[in-house]
C-alpha cells in the first residue's frame, strides 16, 4: 500500500519539476531568439554571416510549434502515469 | 488502514497541483513580460506609402496589423479616385490595432494610406508561439485532476471490495 502511495505521488511529483522545466526552456528559448537577432541584425543585410544567422533564427524559431506536443507528452505522461498505479494490475516499485 | 493511506495522499496531490499551477502561471506572466520588453515588441521599424484600402463602417486592418506586436502610426490618407487628402473627422484610426473605420458616406472607394509601424521580428512570433504553447498545459488541468480523483476513488475501492492485498 505504502509502495503504491509512494509511486502515485512520484507520478504527480514529476508534474511541478516538468512545468519549471519548460517554463525554463521556454524562457532560454526566447532569450537565445532575441540574442540571435540582435547579433543578426549587427551584419549587413545579405551577407554570408547575416543569411547564417537568419537561417539559425529561423530554425530555432520551429522549437515554438512544438510546444502544444511537448506540453501534451507532459500531461498524458502523469496522468497515464496516475491510472498505470490504480489499473496497471501489477505492483510498480 | 489502507483507506486512510489512500487518503492521506490527497492534501500532497492538492499541494502539488497547486505549486505546479503556481509555476505555470508565473512562467506564462514572465514569459509574457519578455514579449512585451521593446527588444522584442519592437525592433522592426516598418514604413507603408500608399497602401490601398476600401474602409467601411467596420475597422478594416491595415497589413501591418498582422506583423508581431505591431503599433501602428498614421501619415496620410489620400482618395484613391482624386487624390484628395482625407481629414481626420472622416476616419478613426487605431494605433494599437492598425485599424481604420470609415465615418462617412463621403468617401466610399479606395484610400491609400501612407503610415509606419513598429513590430517584432521572428523572437516575437516565436515568443507568441511559445506564451501559447506553454499556455495550453492549462487546457489538461481538469484531466488531471480527474486522473488524481480517479486514482483515489478507484484506490481505495480497491483496498474495500479488490479482495486481495496490494503493498
Amino acid at each position: 500500500m505504502r509502495s503504491v502511495l509512494k509511486n502515485k505521488k512520484g507520478q504527480l511529483g514529476q508534474l511541478a519539476p516538468a512545468i519549471l522545466t519548460l517554463i525554463f526552456a521556454a524562457i532560454v528559448l526566447v532569450f537565445g531568439l532575441v540574442m540571435s537577432q540582435e547579433l543578426r541584425d549587427t551584419q549587413t543585410a545579405g551577407t554570408e554571416a547575416y543569411m547564417a544567422a537568419n537561417d539559425t533564427i529561423t530554425g530555432l524559431g520551429t522549437f515554438a510549434d512544438f510546444w502544444e506536443i511537448i506540453v501534451l507528452a507532459v500531461v498524458i505522461t502523469v496522468v497515464i502515469g496516475l491510472l498505470l498505479v490504480v489499473f496497471g494490475g501489477r505492483k510498480v516499485q | 488502514m489502507s483507506k486512510r493511506g489512500q487518503l492521506s495522499g490527497l492534501p500532497n496531490s492538492v499541494i502539488v497541483l497547486v505549486i505546479a499551477a503556481i509555476f505555470l502561471v508565473m512562467g506564462v506572466i514572465i514569459l509574457g513580460g519578455i514579449q512585451e520588453t521593446d527588444i522584442v515588441a519592437k525592433s522592426l521599424s516598418t514604413s507603408v506609402a500608399n497602401e490601398t484600402v476600401t474602409p467601411t463602417g467596420v475597422a478594416v486592418s491595415l497589413n501591418g496589423a498582422s506583423a508581431c506586436k505591431s503599433v501602428c502610426t498614421l501619415g496620410l490618407i489620400n482618395n484613391d479616385t482624386n487624390d484628395i487628402i482625407i481629414t481626420a473627422g472622416n476616419y478613426t484610426f487605431v494605433n494599437a490595432d492598425c485599424t481604420i473605420v470609415n465615418l462617412t458616406s463621403e468617401f466610399p472607394n479606395a484610400w491609400n494610406v501612407t503610415y509606419s509601424y513598429t513590430s517584432g521580428g521572428e523572437a516575437c512570433d516565436s515568443a507568441n508561439l511559445t506564451v501559447g504553447g506553454l499556455a495550453s498545459f492549462a487546457d489538461f488541468w481538469e484531466i488531471i485532476v480527474l486522473a488524481v480523483v480517479i486514482t483515489i476513488v478507484i484506490g481505495l475501492l480497491l483496498v474495500v471490495f479488490g479482495g486481495r492485498r496490494v503493498r
